[in-house]
């Protein structure tokens, strides 16, 4: 049975969990089954927040990841706390204005290691990393593409986010697909 | 008749929802129109979820109580007045609710409390799942009685169970349970909301008396303003609900009331979920969250060639003993996840003569299936 690990994982107040809830309801939306779940602290900023997202064609039994097999991280804290329940040779995207590795041979050794600057695009874009979640919504896409759409994707943002926000979201998603 | 087919007063299709709404969009369609609830981690989005089918229907009254106990007893009032009502907290809240939840169970009040339950003991870790609430939730309050606990394992079920929980409820005039985690309230799955259920509402008469002693069955319901003085009282009590305080006979009556109207349709009410097990050697029994690792794990294992079922329990409480002897009659060995020191282990070491091997996790983590296979492989 086809099976997607993915796991975003960051700190509260990045919006780690909107991003795990966009990428199950587009890819519900696409009439997949996807199932989501989070992990955070009693704290609404700060601590390790993630966000795992399951993606199959049908029923998934065991709903969160065991072994990611897409594992996108925005703080060097959740890097090093979930990197070891990586798959070997799987896939892993990290913000690279953001994080400072000490080990990053060992990482490129053992994985298909990405460096992405969501932060500063989101920065010289709109002056804030508040949107860095949707960027890597946008981003995410292009290893979703058994499962999803862009199409799903922009419907499920619809559904989540405020109307008044939309076309904004949309402009931070489309920078996303384009990094 | 009691039993209806109505269409769901919601919109039908498939959803993208998180357990906690699934469960109150379940409650809904069952015709739940009183809530009252104090927010609490894990089940505060239950409480949102009603407040917005309330305000989008402009039917049912949502009232945040003080504190638990003034919500459980805003339920029994409701109910009282023929109003399907529900509740939901988790463990540190229902502990505050034992009380009234004793007072409902005597005076045979129809109510559906969700538990959605996190690590305890006390305020524990507020965001985090176990489901060390096994036996709370069946012996939490003083005296002889029987309950009904379901246990869902998705947010299907929840939304499922949410709709048995008040049939059930309303059937047999029990305050009916349905025992989640935050492991799956939280989550978030594809949901099939029907457009139409079958939903059981309370036979009601304003001429029976409102208590029975009946061994059997349950009896119909007067109300609350159908214009007849009402007893209802927590002490041991009549047919009419006149306080008898010292007479042992009418105790013994209705102690056995309670526990015979449940125990007698035990093979209506309780509920299982098995795969494989005519053949089987070993099985993986579990409910909640742990069964959804047993489920993979066993997959896992027959694709090694093991001999191994699974048994999951959809209803926890009552548990029917009969049944289970008879389903594990030539199993050799139980495997038996879940997020607590072993609860329903010990039900069936209790129940089975055969070796019931825990596979247990104290810390918060959901059990992985690689970690049921280790412990099956090592005790083959």
């Amino acid at each position: 049975m086809e099976r997607l690990e993915v796991r975003y994982a960051g700190t509260g107040g990045q919006g780690i969990i909107l991003l795990g809830v966009l990428t199950a309801e587009a890819v519900t939306r696409a009439g997949k089954y996807a199932t989501q779940g989070s992990y955070y602290g009693a704290q609404v900023r700060g601590g390790i927040t993630s966000a795992d997202v399951v993606l199959g064609k049908e029923w998934i039994s065991f709903p969160y990841v065991e072994k990611s097999d897409i594992l996108v991280a925005f703080t060097s804290e959740s890097l090093d706390y979930y990197v070891n329940s990586a798959k070997n040779g799987s896939l892993i995207i990290i913000d690279e204005t953001t994080m400072v590795l000490q080990d990053e041979d060992e990482l490129r050794s053992r994985y298909k290691f990405f460096k992405v600057p969501f932060t500063r695009v989101c920065y010289e874009r709109f002056n804030s990393g508040f949107l860095l979640n949707i960027v890597a919504f946008g981003y995410i896409l292009r290893h979703l593409k058994r499962f999803c759409s862009k199409e799903d994707a922009i419907e499920a943002l619809k559904s989540n986010v405020p109307p008044k926000y939309i076309e904004l979201e949309l402009e931070a998603f489309n920078i996303g697909l384009s990094l | 008749m009691p039993w209806n087919r109505i269409k769901v007063p919601i919109k039908s299709g498939r959803f993208l929802l998180q357990g906690d709404e699934a469960v109150a969009d379940g409650a809904f369609c069952a015709g739940m129109r009183f809530y009252a609830g104090y927010p609490i981690t894990p089940a505060s989005e239950i409480i949102t979820r009603v407040q917005d089918r309330f305000e989008e229907s402009n039917e049912g009254v949502y009232f945040q109580g003080e504190d638990e106990i003034a919500s459980i007893a805003a339920c029994i009032g409701a109910s009282w007045t023929g109003t399907k009502a529900m509740t939901a907290t988790s463990g540190p809240g229902f502990d505050l609710m034992v009380e009234n939840l004793g007072y409902a169970i005597f005076t045979e009040t129809p109510m559906v409390i969700v538990d959605v339950q996190r690590a305890g003991p006390s305020t524990g870790q507020a965001a985090r799942p176990s489901q060390g609430d096994y036996h709370q939730v069946r012996y939490a309050t003083h005296g002889d009685y029987e309950i009904i606990v379901l246990s869902p394992w998705s947010c299907q079920e929840l939304f499922e169970f949410g709709v048995r929980a008040f049939n059930l409820s309303e059937r047999y005039r029990v305050p009916t349970i349905v025992l989640t985690d935050e492991a799956i309230a939280h989550l978030r799955e594809p949901v099939e909301i029907p457009e139409e259920i079958d939903v059981f509402d309370r036979e009601h008469d304003p001429e029976a008396p409102p208590f029975s002693f009946d061994e059997v069955d349950a009896s119909p319901m007067p109300l609350l303003g159908d214009g007849k003085a009402l007893l209802v009282t927590g002490s041991t009590h009549t047919e009419w609900g006149k306080r008898v305080t010292q007479d042992p006979e009418v105790h013994r009556k209705i102690v056995k009331h309670l526990i015979g109207k449940i125990s007698n349709h035990i093979s209506d009410i309780f509920e299982t979920h098995e795969e494989f097990i005519e053949d089987a050697d070993f099985v993986i029994a579990s409910y909640g969250i742990s069964a959804r690792s047993g489920f993979e794990a066993m997959n896992r294992l027959r694709k090694k060639r093991i001999k191994i079922g699974f048994f999951r329990l959809k209803v926890i409480w009552p548990i029917w003993e009969k049944y289970i002897i008879q389903r594990f009659s030539n199993v050799k060995k139980v495997f038996v996840p879940e997020m607590n020191m072993g609860h329903l282990s010990s039900e069936l070491k209790r129940i089975l003569n055969c070796e019931i091997i825990p596979v247990t996790e104290l810390g918060t983590n959901v059990i992985l299936p690689e970690e049921i296979v280790k412990v099956v492989e090592e005790n083959l």
